[in-house]
């Protein structure tokens, strides 16, 4: 334990990385304080016609349960203000007193941008999933007909992920979608990930401490080892730092929790995710999965810099790997080039494009959600590489286990 | 302890880098001398286990220290060449790091480093970063965290590189005041280094043993080969072109010259008493001998 404390200590907490990590947050809650300045219309101040209060005080009549009296009352709200802003010749006055905010043309706006969109996703969603559920079953019938084994197995999987599934409740949504759909946070989390770890070894190469190191009865492999954890766990700690630091930095800016107890696929871009849970435990679904993806990749960055004799080349060396990575990752996102995805440990880091949509890998006839391989596989690349490095890092050639130079 | 050499050999890239190297160190300051690229290095890293010797064996007070594994470890303090440690860490953190790596406890390791510390007259430096330490202070350090555990064997790689006269004198005492009980091996280029402290004098060249023996004894080979000569500045051209020059001195318009050779190199030289570096000279720098 002693030797993880001072090797975390030695690695990581070196000025510069804390410099860095300390930067990176900053400019992370300033890049959220951005995203809900630019895009959510309820950035427009506090004043009393403003969106932002207006949205509030009609979202407390809404929320919770959606009841055939909340539509009702909604459509009665909404369709009148629909039907004289169609043909665009309602009233354009910014200060009309019959409205909300003040022009029927924004009042219509609201309504249907957080209200009326919105319920209407949530109330059709049930009937939307119990589709795909039926038709996934169906497919089953055929398949077990056509003895189609595989697609009879995936379709079953199918049907028991969207069978069953309502939204039942409306809850403002668009903080969860933003920070549901926030990939920033991962361009830093990768930069100072690689920052980190990348001089590992290759820095005690390039000041001979290797050669120290390895004349103390615990300088050779319980020191690799207490590099490989102290490194997961600054990169663990990395991941999770950023990830409540998002979380914080949404609800700041967006000033309301509400949204996390919705179920995931209650926000549209993830309709067809392939997990049944909740925003919130979406979130730390996520914060796991990039945990495990980072940590593969900052295996690989770690072989890489005990391969360098020189700090600099291995911080070049990795960002090529990991810019590889992400190219890679990124061109496959979205096709159907499952595989390839599921390869890419950079995949797991995105996130998005394994856990937005329901698909599946073929394995020994046994259909695996593609999220579920990544992660298997990121693993298996993660313990090859921290195998690989524990068995080719350098020993005292007097102790045991010990290999030619 | 006693280490003792037998036949160790290495080979990079098919060039002996040392060979047939065989030796005896008992306890004392050993003073490992050669030229730069003699072996020094490829010996003592062969000594810590850093590389694996092609032949031959070391032995630790008559055991093979490849056998005795960590437990050989666990009595050895090594010194490496430049050392730059960890500039973020500050010195105590570096030292009980050091204490972990010899598997000190940590109450131990605090205590000893401490000790140490006010030894290498370093005790007000615990909480300093070791990147805003001077070159001395570092090597001071050094030598701190390779006596951490008390060794028996103290290796040290060149320990006064770099550093100034005043604290070359200061390292040369520190290490006078570690020696009884322990053996230390001394590698350096520095005749000076050596030359009043070590008990033994290990002359290295093209990775060859050339000589082992106490600096008086080695002086003593050559007497009658090392000479001075009060030349004209023509005349001394001469001369250091043909002969190795120990030192070179300008007197008004004359130049007395310190010259090492078998025979007397010219009209009006007297032989002088030879000093170490006299037989650095006379062994180690020609070009052209040969020590096969």
């Amino acid at each position: 334990m002693r030797l993880i404390r001072y090797e975390f200590v030695k690695l990581f907490c070196r000025r510069s990385v804390l410099v860095l990590f300390a930067l990176f947050s900053v400019v992370n809650l300033v890049k959220i304080y951005s995203e809900w300045d630019a895009y959510s219309f309820l950035a427009d101040g506090s004043g009393e016609r403003s969106w932002r209060t207006v949205h509030w005080n009609l979202y407390d009549q809404y929320r919770g349960p959606i009841t055939p009296e909340k539509v009702q009352q909604l459509l009665a709200m909404w369709q009148p203000l629909a039907q004289a802003t169609a043909d665009m010749t309602a009233n354009t006055a910014t200060d009309d007193a019959n409205s909300l905010t003040g022009n029927l043309y924004s009042d219509r706006n609201l309504l249907e941008k957080y209200f009326v969109d919105p319920m209407q996703y949530c109330y059709e969603y049930g009937e939307r999933a119990a589709s795909v559920a039926e038709k996934a079953r169906q497919n089953a019938e055929v398949a077990a007909q056509v003895s189609a084994l595989y697609q009879q197995r995936e379709s079953a999987a199918i049907y028991r992920i969207y069978a069953g599934r309502t939204v039942p409740e409306f809850a403002y949504a668009e903080m969860a979608n933003y920070y549901l759909n926030y990939d920033f946070s991962l361009i830093l989390v990768l930069l100072l990930g690689l920052y980190g770890v990348a001089g590992t070894f290759a820095t005690e190469r390039e000041t001979q401490m290797d050669r120290l190191l390895l004349t103390n009865p615990n300088g050779g492999s319980r020191t690799v080892l207490a590099k490989l954890v102290a490194a997961s766990g600054f990169l663990l700690l990395v991941i999770v730092w950023f990830s409540l630091l998002d979380l914080a930095g949404f609800v700041a800016a967006f000033g309301t929790f509400e949204g996390l107890g919705q179920p995931v696929y209650a926000i549209p871009s993830f309709a067809e995710a392939p997990v049944n849970l909740s925003v919130f435990q979406f979130a730390i679904l996520v914060s796991a999965l990039r945990s495990a993806g980072l940590w593969a990749v900052g295996m690989l960055w770690l072989a890489v810099s005990l391969q360098c004799r020189n700090a600099l080349v291995s911080l070049v060396v990795n960002f090529a790997l990991t810019a590889a990575l992400v190219v890679g990752g990124a061109s496959v996102a979205y096709s159907y080039l499952v595989w390839a995805k599921v390869l890419d440990p950079y995949s797991l880091l995105a996130v998005r494009p394994l856990l937005s949509q329901t698909e599946f890998l073929d394995i020994g006839g046994f259909p695996v959600l593609s999220w579920q391989a990544a992660l298997a596989f990121s693993l298996v690349i993660g313990l090859i590489a921290a195998a690989a490095i524990y068995a080719f890092s350098p020993r005292n050639a007097l102790c045991p286990m010990r290999r030619r130079r | 302890m006693e280490i003792r050499f037998d036949d160790v050999s290495k080979c990079f890239k098919g060039e002996y880098a040392l060979r047939d190297f065989s030796a005896t160190l008992g306890e004392g300051i050993f003073g490992l001398l050669g030229e730069n690229g003699a072996g020094k290095t490829t010996l003592i890293s062969i000594l810590v286990g850093i590389l694996r010797a092609d032949g031959g064996t070391v032995r630790a007070n008559g055991r093979d220290v490849a056998a005795q594994g960590s437990k050989f470890l666990s009595d050895l303090g090594y010194m490496p060449q430049y050392p730059i440690f960890y500039r973020d860490f500050t010195v105590g953190d570096f030292l009980l790091y050091m204490g972990a790596l010899k598997n000190l406890s940590a109450d131990r390791a605090k205590s000893r480093a401490t000790e140490l510390l006010a030894t290498v007259n370093l005790a007000d430096a615990w909480n300093k970063k070791i990147g805003a330490l001077s070159g001395g202070m570092r090597q001071r350090l050094g030598i701190a965290q390779a006596m951490l555990s008390d060794p028996k064997v103290l290796v040290l790689d060149e320990p006064t590189a770099g550093l100034d006269p005043g604290e070359r004198i200061r390292f040369r005492n520190l290490i006078s005041r570690f020696a009884p009980g322990r053996t230390i091996l001394l590698a350096t280029h520095i005749v000076s280094d050596v030359e009043c402290v070590a008990t033994e004098i290990l002359l290295l060249r093209h990775g060859k043993l050339l000589m082992q023996g106490s600096p008086g004894a080695l002086e003593q080979s050559i007497v009658g080969k090392v000479w001075e000569a009060t030349v004209d500045l023509e005349e001394s051209c001469q001369l250091a072109e043909r002969f190795r020059i120990g030192n070179m001195k300008q007197e008004g318009s004359l130049f007395s010259l310190r010259i090492v050779n078998d025979d007397c190199p010219c009209e009006g030289a007297w032989p002088v008493r030879p000093n170490l570096e006299d037989v650095f000279l006379y062994f180690c720098q020609d070009g052209d001998m040969s020590c096969d």
